[in-house]
């Protein structure tokens, strides 16, 4: 294959690969599917034996509707969040196209620029590992095709200004020789491979230096950069984004009782990431209260050794029906800690710090000297939790669990209608307590919202309409959604009557292995629930959501690559934690360690040297004066050592000048000894721009050197005659030759050539 | 020597391209867009060190040129050296750089061609080529050279200019001269065929010789041997080949040059235009196989004497190469060795013809009527080739 075919080749190939990147980007699939296949025809049809292509006009005529469909895309949906998603479809387009006519050197090299655009506008659109991955992939064969290019432009460059002879006169002009054949070909890959390397530390060292706040802010502490977990910590009614059937692996969790015997759990188990006691009507979206974000004071710093640290303001001191969760990572890199209620205690196995919000018992990492995400942490919880337990836990109940009301006045019109209907009273009976009147309100709605919604993940015809409460839509209009609008109508249902609630979200523990006794969590438990106060401290679990639907839907998304999922996920977990989730505070923990360890490290090296030094000192009973006898040996030591170098090096250069390697061993050092002045006169017309090569003999270097200035050349030719006679005539110099010879070396040394 | 980097445009925009991308990732909390911009500084400097490590380690050296006329290639040699144990050079490109005199003033040598050499490998020495088109016989003093290579990503160039004068002489163009006008000129005077001094291969008899191991028995003289005892053999003469003596005329100054008007053509293009039609006729003798000289009149120059053959030729090619028209002229000398040589006679002259600058029995030609004389429809090689432009009297495309 000729050097042109290969790059065109090549070039296909990274084309393809912006496309698989674009398509990975922006999840268009169906891209790789319908533009994937083209380019690769345009290989047939332009490469082939035929060589058909697209007329130029056809292709200005395809870019101009390119542009047009693009133009009327934004104007459309005119977002600026979409411009790169426009370019892309722009650059597309043109890389389509121009795959299919004749090229130039110069649109090879516009193709490659349009693929790094095109790359580039994925790379701002997407950070997911399969992404990343063939972004590595796309650096590493684009050195590899531009480089083919540069060799293939320059050849043709040279082949066409060859070319450009009077006419009729190509047959005088000397063919251009090039070669490029196997040897050639490993050699260029040794070279990608050399900058690859290079590409990768300085890029690295780049990544890692690189300012991260000088326009954008850190990543809030908490949130974490973990936004493709499937779990949020709010919760958007408008959009549905979140809700995905992705199989992908966030962690497993092991229940194990208090012998460490792992079991599983007379039902799903829900774990606790958010709680969100605040719903905005303007926005459709339930979110944390402002107070509970502040409340995140409490640090603790679990013992490294895996000893646990107790999560309340008190030690607990009944330890009933407690049970030991494992979680390990496998894809999550978020900061916050799933739990299920009530933790007491945590452990992990590096020096971590957490923080915890007392009042809901949520707890987030907040760590600042390390580096990364957890891997895995133990907590011990207590289910049923008693009274006393609470009490230690929490302290003093906070205000805000005591929040009534719901800011959307048409929820309690209807709740108060669905109560009617069912025949159940919201007000406190007589001989029943507040706790029991939240219990038997939050039974019957639930009950209620079991029997008359349905639970579907398409929302494709939720329609939500101009002015209507999407909650409303779900009670009235629609009945049907996923977990979070039936947690969202539950909660907002108890606290439009007076029953203190609030929506949680994490997930949802429901697929039990029973070959490794845990239980795997996927992106698509992610999930939605509520709690309602039910005691001074105690609150309880309502799941509005159908579980044999919940169920159903696991059990059909299951397949066979579900057990080899681990290994991507893995990888993703690495993805996440270490490049995506790089931020200030890496940077920070990074250069505190490497400082650390420089710093310890010259330490150490300066103690043992000292140290050695007052040794040698004390063993010989030197004294004082000895550290300077020591000082003056040493440097004495050193200056030998360079000499000792430059006579060496010096001795090799002439042997190599003078061509004597193959020489006797006593014979070539002698030589190298009196053949000196010979490679002194070399070094000397080097620099002095007229080196000689190394198929010249030195009468001819002489001589070339006595064209250009006699003189010189003269002096060249008497050198070499004497190296001639030392050399081959057998002829033993005496001392006022040599001296004579280092004159004339010396001559040579003054003076331009030419003159 | 020089070294020096180069930022061309497309690393001039790769470099803003960087900076965009730079501009994005600090506004925009996505470390993959980070990583990008670091890629993409890094190639920058990837780019600067394998490029500038490449050629700190090569070598150059112009080897002995070839011959150069105008309208022929003229190949350059280079000899590329990689003095590096490991790394291979790639994508070497060898430019001349001539001095602004010599491009502007002769025009002799329009710097387009380049030497090219895709690798060179570790250790090895490799000979490249650069082919240029001489466009005016003269000498040209070849000065610099420089070695350029935009690899590995074309970012950024890395060149070295070396000091590697040379002499090259440019011999003038050959045109094919029209047919049968050189047989008619040379032989209807005393440049016809005749018997050589020396035996040859011919018909008529020389002398008798004794006779040497390896003659051929047909040879031997057999009515002599009735005669003497000694066998002898009969010599054969051979026929010297045609002479004729080329004079160039260019012993008027250039002001007092007389010639019509016409095409915008100044007296220098027509003395260029003589020049061409001896080198023309000095081709069509050596290919006639004819013995020939020439001789210039107006420079100190004295008249080469008659010979043939390959180096002869070359001879009286470089002594026409290296006429300096800007040099004093001198009144011509005496013809009187013109008149004693047994030769045809052909001058040329720049304008009118002077019949007093040559014997009475030489034939004039002129410059102004060059068409008459050569035959611009072939070339000596035989191929087709367009009528001179008024501007370009040698016919040599720009």
């Amino acid at each position: 294959m000729n050097l042109r075919r290969r790059f065109r080749l090549w070039l296909l190939v990274l084309i393809e690969l912006s496309l698989a990147a674009v398509a990975v980007a922006t999840e268009g699939f169906w891209l790789l599917i319908v533009a994937g296949p083209v380019v690769a025809l345009s290989w047939y049809m332009v490469e082939g034996p035929r060589g058909k292509s697209l007329p130029r006009w056809a292709v200005n005529l395809g870019a101009i509707i390119v542009v047009a469909l693009v133009g009327l895309s934004a104007i459309a949906d005119p977002d600026p969040g979409r411009s790169m998603e426009l370019l892309s479809w722009f650059v597309l387009g043109l890389i389509v196209l121009r795959q299919l006519q004749q090229r130039t050197t110069r649109e090879d090299a516009q193709q490659i620029v349009l693929s790094l655009v095109l790359v580039l506008a994925s790379t701002v659109q997407s950070e997911k590992l399969l992404f990343g991955l063939i972004l590595l992939v796309w650096c590493g064969l684009a050195l590899y095709v531009v480089i083919l290019y540069q060799l293939y432009k320059g050849t043709d460059l040279a082949r066409r200004r060859r070319a450009e002879c009077p006419p009729d006169s190509a047959h005088l002009v000397p063919p251009l020789s090039v070669r490029f054949g196997p040897l050639e070909l490993a050699s260029v890959r040794r070279t990608v491979l050399v900058a690859l390397f290079g590409l990768s530390i300085f890029s690295v060292i780049i990544f890692v230096i690189f300012p991260r706040d000088i326009l954008f802010k850190a990543q809030v502490p908490g949130q974490g950069p973990g936004r493709r977990s499937g779990f949020s910590q709010n919760v958007d009614l408008v959009s549905s984004e979140r809700i995905s059937e992705s199989r992908r692996e966030v962690f497993t969790l092991q229940w194990k009782d208090l012998d460490g015997v792992p079991m599983r759990w007379n039902g799903p188990i829900l774990l606790r990431g958010s709680v969100l006691n605040h719903y905005d009507p303007a926005i459709d979206k339930w979110a944390p209260t402002i107070a509970s974000r502040r409340r995140f004071t409490r640090s603790i710093a679990p013992s490294p050794n895996g000893g646990f640290t107790a999560l309340g303001v008190r030690p607990i001191e009944d330890r009933g029906q407690q049970y030991t969760v494992e979680v390990t990572m496998r894809s999550l890199t978020s900061k916050v800690l799933f739990a299920p209620w009530v933790p007491l205690e945590l452990a992990t196995t590096e020096g971590r710090t957490f923080q915890v919000d007392p009042a809901n018992l949520i707890i987030r990492d907040s760590s600042v000297d390390t580096l990364g995400s957890y891997w895995s942490y133990r907590l011990r919880v207590q289910p049923f939790p008693t009274t006393n337990v609470l009490e230690d836990l929490f302290g003093t109940p906070s205000r805000e669990s005591r929040t009534l009301g719901f800011p959307v006045p048409e929820v309690k019109v209807t709740t108060l209608a669905i109560l009617e209907e069912i025949g159940v009273d919201h007000e406190v009976g007589a001989d029943e307590t507040v706790w029991a009147r939240n219990q038997r309100v939050a039974d019957a709605l639930t009950a209620w919202l079991e029997d008359n919604c349905i639970y579907k993940t398409d929302l494709g015809d939720f329609i939500q309409l101009v002015g209507e409460d999407p909650i409303i839509s779900f009670l009235e209009r629609y009945r049907f959604g996923h977990c979070e609008y039936f947690a969202s109508a539950l909660t907002a249902m108890c606290r439009s009557i007076g029953v203190q609630a609030r929506l949680v979200t994490g997930y949802i523990a429901l697929e039990y292995n029973e070959a490794s006794e845990s239980y795997t969590v996927r992106e698509s438990n992610a999930h939605a629930w509520t709690e309602v106060r039910v005691g001074e401290y105690q609150w309880r679990t309502w799941d509005p959501s159908p579980r044999s639907e919940l169920e159903a839907i696991q059990v059909r998304n299951s397949s066979w690559a579900d057990g080899w999922r681990w290994v991507y996920d893995r990888l993703d977990f690495l993805w996440n934690s270490s490049v995506v989730g790089f931020d200030t505070r890496s940077q920070a923990v990074l250069a505190k360690r490497a400082s650390a360890t420089w710093s310890e490290r010259v330490e150490n090296l300066l103690g043992s040297v000292l140290e050695g030094i007052r040794s040698v000192n004390r063993y010989f009973r030197l004294g004082p004066a000895g550290y300077i006898w020591m000082t003056v040996i040493l440097l004495l030591a050193m200056s030998f050592l360079v000499a000792g170098f430059a006579v060496m090096r010096r001795r090799r250069r002439v042997i190599e000048l003078a061509r004597i390697g193959g020489a006797e061993r006593e014979r070539a050092r002698e030589l190298a000894v009196q053949l000196g002045f010979w490679a002194d006169a070399l070094r000397i017309m080097e620099r002095r721009g007229l080196p000689k090569s190394l198929s010249e003999t030195p009468l001819a270097f002489s001589r070339r050197a006595s064209d250009i200035d006699p003189e010189l050349g003269t002096r060249l030719g008497v050198l070499a005659d004497l190296l001639y006679r030392i050399r081959f005539g057998a002829h033993s110099p005496g001392a006022s030759e040599l001296a004579e010879a280092d004159a004339i070396v010396k001559s040579i040394r003054g003076g331009a050539i030419g003159t | 020597m020089r070294r020096r980097f180069h930022l061309n445009l497309p690393g001039l925009l790769f470099v803003a391209l960087t900076l965009f991308v730079g501009f994005a990732a600090a506004n925009r909390p996505n470390n993959l867009v980070v990583w990008s911009f670091g890629a993409l500084l890094s190639l920058i400097l990837v780019s600067g060190i394998i490029s500038g490590s490449m050629m700190v380690r090569l070598r150059l050296s112009r080897l002995e040129t070839g011959r150069a006329a105008v309208g022929d290639p003229f190949e350059i040699r280079y000899q590329l050296t990689n003095t590096s144990g490991l790394r291979s050079a790639f994508a070497v490109r060898v430019d001349e750089i001539l001095r602004p005199s010599d491009t502007d003033r002769h025009e002799v040598l329009p710097v387009s061609g380049h030497a090219w050499t895709i690798r060179v490998a570790p250790g090895e020495e490799q000979v490249c080529d650069a082919v240029l088109w001489p466009r005016r016989r003269g000498v040209l003093n070849l000065h610099r050279v420089r070695l350029t290579s935009f690899f590995p990503f074309g970012l950024m160039g890395r060149s070295v200019e070396l000091e590697l004068p040379q002499r090259v002489l440019v011999h003038p163009r050959v045109h094919a001269v029209r047919p049968d006008l050189l047989r008619t000129a040379v032989t209807g005077e005393l440049g016809g065929i005749r018997l050589s001094r020396l035996p040859g291969p011919g018909e008529d008899f020389y002398s008798v010789r004794e006779f040497k191991p390896g003659d051929s028995i047909r040879q031997i003289a057999w009515k002599r041997l009735g005669c003497t005892e000694d066998l002898l053999v009969i010599q054969r003469s051979s026929s010297a080949p045609p002479r004729v003596r080329i004079v160039l005329d260019l012993s008027t100054p250039p002001a007092d040059l007389r010639f019509e008007a016409e095409n915008d053509l100044t007296s220098g293009d027509l003395e260029e235009r003589a020049i061409t039609m001896a080198a023309s006729l000095i081709a069509e003798a050596d290919k006639a196989d004819h013995e020939y000289g020439l001789t210039v009149l107006g420079f100190e120059d004295k008249p080469i004497p008659m010979r043939r053959g390959h180096w002869h030729r070359e001879r009286l090619m470089a002594s026409l190469a290296e006429i300096d028209l800007g040099a004093e002229r001198k009144p011509p000398l005496s013809t009187s060795m013109l008149d004693e040589e047994r030769s045809a006679c052909i001058v040329i002259h720049p304008g009118r013809i002077d019949t007093r600058k040559a014997p009475d029995r030489a034939l004039h030609w002129t410059a102004t009527r060059v068409e008459d004389v050569l035959d611009f429809k072939t070339t000596e090689e035989g191929t087709a080739e367009e009528a001179p432009s008024s501007r370009s009297p040698l016919g040599v495309p720009a």
